[in-house]
């Protein structure tokens, strides 16, 4: 067992728990709602990865403090905290950090078990939206403000028939550290 | 030998399917559903009687048997079937077989139910929880 592997069972056991049912059927509620209130697939998947992207820049602070976590000294390393001590925190899921690209600023996520889509199963009027795209969301706003700048994208959807649900996440660049803009010499 | 399944939620029909053609007569379909629609105000009124979900035979009809099983939300779900004399001892044990059948139907049905995109009361047009059923047919000999 890795040290993040650890660490991440670690913070999970000492995170108060809900009931996982009530959880995925939530959530099942909140894009139901979503898809009947906006009609539009698209507009549902940007609203949930904006959703996601707001709760990723909380969850960040979440994550820093309980597990103590440092300085992550690259990429690869970011994913794997991503996956062993975020996903496994948060959702207790591991998703599999696979496909590097050569320059190691891209890979993919795979979940073998993602649990907010249990028990769904997409009607036809749906086939376009991305079920789990608030994922998306909740991974750019958490590195956006450990200063990565990343772009994340649902590349395979086990609710349409692919056998895993897959994200991939690239990094754009790093954010550098700045003045606010009031506080910059013209 | 089963001949039709259905499930009736709080106002209307949501699922049924014909399970055998039986003797091949095509007429008998609304002699069917009829029989069905009309065990309706039994199933209501046995359903009172048993804190179990499993009803047995709520109600018969010439040759026809009707048994119920009502899920937890109120569906009901009819197995149409044809009588089965009470002394050819075969009779207790279709009953546990439809018992069986119900229990794995009654588990499809939650599952359709727990899904977001489904509003309760609605027809299930799924087609894996059709073929779903039907094998669960074929597997207790129904």
């Amino acid at each position: 067992m890795s040290r993040n592997q650890r660490l991440g069972e670690s913070c999970y056991n000492d995170l108060e728990k809900i009931n996982a049912e009530l959880f995925t059927l939530t959530y099942g509620a909140l894009v139901a709602q979503l898809v009947r209130d906006m009609e539009d697939v698209d507009k549902v998947n940007a609203k949930l990865d904006e959703m996601g992207h707001n709760i990723g820049l909380r969850l960040i602070d979440e994550l820093l403090a309980k597990s103590g976590i440092a300085r992550c000294g690259s990429f690869r390393e970011t994913a794997d905290v991503v996956s062993k001590v975020g996903f496994k925190m948060f959702l207790n899921t591991v998703p599999n950090v696979d496909n590097w690209n050569e320059r190691g600023t891209e890979c993919t996520l795979v979940f073998d078990d993602n649990p907010l889509e249990d028990f769904v199963a997409l009607p036809s009027s749906c086939a376009g939206l991305k079920y789990s795209n608030v994922l998306c969301g909740v991974l750019r706003g958490a590195l956006e403000s450990v200063h990565l700048a990343v772009a994340c994208e649902i590349v395979s959807d086990a609710l349409k028939g692919d056998p895993k649900t897959e994200i991939r996440m690239s990094l754009k660049h790093v954010i550098e550290d700045e003045a606010g803009e009031d506080y910059r010499e013209d | 030998m089963a001949l039709a399944f259905a499930v009736v939620g709080a106002k209307e029909l949501v699922y049924e399917c014909r399970l055998s053609a039986g003797s091949g007569v095509q007429d008998q379909a609304h002699v069917h559903q009829f029989v069905m629609h009309s065990a309706l105000d039994m199933v209501e009124e046995r359903m009172w009687q048993t804190s179990g979900m499993y009803l047995r035979v709520v109600d018969e009809f010439n040759d026809f048997q009707v048994h119920a099983w009502v899920a937890a939300n109120g569906a009901k779900l009819l197995l149409l079937h044809k009588t089965i004399a009470e002394d050819s001892g075969r009779r207790g044990r279709v009953e546990e077989y439809v018992r069986g059948f119900f229990e794995e139907v009654n588990d499809l049905y939650t599952k359709v139910a727990l899904n977001p995109f489904y509003e309760l009361d609605q027809p299930i047009d799924s087609e894996v929880f059709d073929a779903r059923v039907r094998s669960c047919a074929t597997k207790y000999g129904l």
